[in-house]
């Protein structure tokens, strides 16, 4: 016999009960096996139920199973659950329920309703599984969400007081030395002067390094606005923005006679177009001028540009290494770069769902594939 | 004729000193008056405290804005200036270390005339300052004088 029939309609156990056998198995079963009436007061709670719900079967005998599991329906339709229990017999889905402690645990539910001899409805049998992983998988996600929030609105904090804060030191260091330059340079000996000119390079330094970070700070929280982007004109903004550095290495770019058109947010395709052009600018072999091939072809199912160069080259060692953040394979003495500028293209194109792939052999040039997926 | 007035309103001492070492090697037709700080950039246009005396402290033509400032920020003085019925033809230029997204739409929505971003070099400071004389004070017809 059921461990608990204290108040119970003898009617209703027997219908469900109808050997020891029965009644031992629905015992002993892992899930929790719960007999209601017609309006849900318990008649039997099982060893199982006792485990999951923390109550005792003496102390839920007779009670409302509501007043005691506090059930939550999937999209809180718990009258549209009982229409279809009565309607057609069973429901099966899951719900959340609480325990005594008051915890929420996520249950799988499958609900019957008990007929008697006569095919007279006589109560209800519930057979519930409690999800355990699948809680601990919500409450995790609930968890890490909101560690995202908050750890994105302390990036937001932090480079908006990078923004504000962080420059107007730099502006004294470099703004004095600066006026010191204009007013006493020629009283100034030779070391002081290149001690002035090293602070000034620094401090310039510092504000596109400050600059760069900021910009890959703010694409994080950037909401793309995808709109048609004449690859062409792009390009063209783009070399004219890059004109001092093409100017001073005499670079030769050479663009398709067409270019297409993408759907896609024209400041990200900017920033990632202009810092792989610049590199290929920047990073050029000593007494051989920069000569950067563009390239792009539409494919069924993405439009890829080709960026080539006679550059330097970058050995296959550091190909994987060259999208992380401040990775930088030259001296600042020698190229100019603070290593953000790749990683920033990487993360721009995340946003985009799109990649990018390089081609090098050192000493020999590269070719930097950005591969886009056609807009829906 | 009497020169124009510039009041520039910052909390930052040495960015005060600079943008006056920057002037001073220019031929610029303005004079600069300075607050240094939300509280005291409200007595001067309200002509307060030690402000009180207007002919040692006239109405400013512009308004030059920083707009982080303890206390009464730049956002703060600039809804002040843009809602008070004396000032609000003011023209105000902000002039800010920052290029947030969210500033520039803060004051463009209080009614700020011109975003300026405080630049590293002192040349550039140098041509920003000659630059406002040239649009502020000689192209740009100013509102007709406040009762």
């Amino acid at each position: 016999m059921m461990k608990t029939e204290l108040n119970t309609q003898p009617d209703l156990i027997a219908a469900v009960e109808t050997s020891p056998f029965q009644a031992d198995l629905l015992q002993h079963v892992p899930d929790a096996v719960i007999i209601t009436d017609l309006d849900f007061n318990i008649n039997s709670w099982n060893n199982a139920a006792e485990t999951i719900y923390g109550w005792q079967a003496h102390e839920v005998i007779g009670k409302r199973l509501g007043n005691i599991v506090s059930t939550t329906f999937p999209h809180n339709h718990q009258e549209a659950v009982i229409t279809h229990l009565f309607n057609v017999g069973n429901w099966q889905g899951q719900v959340i329920q609480k325990r005594r402690n008051g915890q929420e645990i996520h249950i799988s539910a499958s609900v019957s309703l008990v007929k008697d001899s006569n095919d007279h409805s006589v109560g209800v049998i519930i057979i519930n599984r409690p999800l355990a992983k699948r809680n601990t998988e919500a409450v995790e996600i609930k968890t890490l969400t909101r560690e995202v929030d908050r750890l994105n609105k302390e990036i937001k904090a932090i480079s908006y007081s990078v923004s504000h804060d962080l420059r107007a030191p730099l502006r004294a260091i470099s703004g004095f030395a600066q006026v010191i330059t204009q007013r006493h340079w020629a009283d100034l000996n030779g070391e002081t002067q290149h001690f002035l000119s090293n602070i000034i390079e620094a401090s310039n330094h510092l504000d596109q390094l400050i600059n760069d970070l900021l910009t890959y700070a703010r694409l994080g929280h950037r909401v793309i606005q995808p709109r048609s982007v004449d690859l062409a004109d792009l390009l063209d903004h783009i070399i004219l923005t890059l004109s001092e550095e093409i100017e001073k290495t005499d670079a030769k770019i050479d663009l398709p006679d067409t270019l297409c058109t993408l759907q896609t947010d024209p400041f990200l395709m900017t920033q990632i177009l202009t810092n792989v052009i610049e590199n290929a600018i920047i990073y050029h072999r000593p007494n051989l001028k920069p000569h950067i091939i563009i390239s792009c072809q539409t494919e069924p199912e993405q439009v890829v540009i080709g960026i080539a160069d006679n550059g330097l080259g970058i050995p296959s060692e550091y190909h994987h290494k060259i999208f992380d953040i401040f990775q930088r394979l030259h001296h600042h003495d020698t190229y100019d770069g603070n290593g953000i500028g790749l990683c920033l293209v990487k993360k721009a194109l995340d946003l985009l769902s799109g990649h990018i792939s390089i081609e090098s052999v050192e000493g020999n040039g590269s070719i930097f594939w950005i591969m886009l997926p056609h807009a829906d | 004729m009497k020169p124009a007035i510039i009041l520039l309103i910052d909390d930052n001492h040495m960015d005060i000193e600079l943008v006056l070492l920057a002037i001073a090697g220019l031929e610029v037709n303005y004079e600069v008056q300075t607050a240094h700080s939300g509280y005291e950039a409200l007595d001067y246009l309200f002509g307060r405290a030690k402000f009180a005396d207007r002919s040692r402290f006239p109405l400013p033509d512009i308004v030059l804005l920083d707009l982080k400032m303890p206390g009464l920020d730049g956002h703060e003085v600039l809804r002040r200036i843009k809602t008070t019925p004396g000032l609000k033809r003011l023209p105000v230029i902000i002039f800010t270390s920052s290029k947030e997204d969210i500033d520039r739409a803060n004051c463009y929505d209080s009614g700020a005339n011109s975003y300026v971003v405080k630049p590293l070099l002192l040349e550039e400071l140098q041509t920003i300052m000659k630059q406002i004389e040239t649009y502020w004070l000689d192209l740009n017809i100013g509102p007709p004088t406040m009762p």
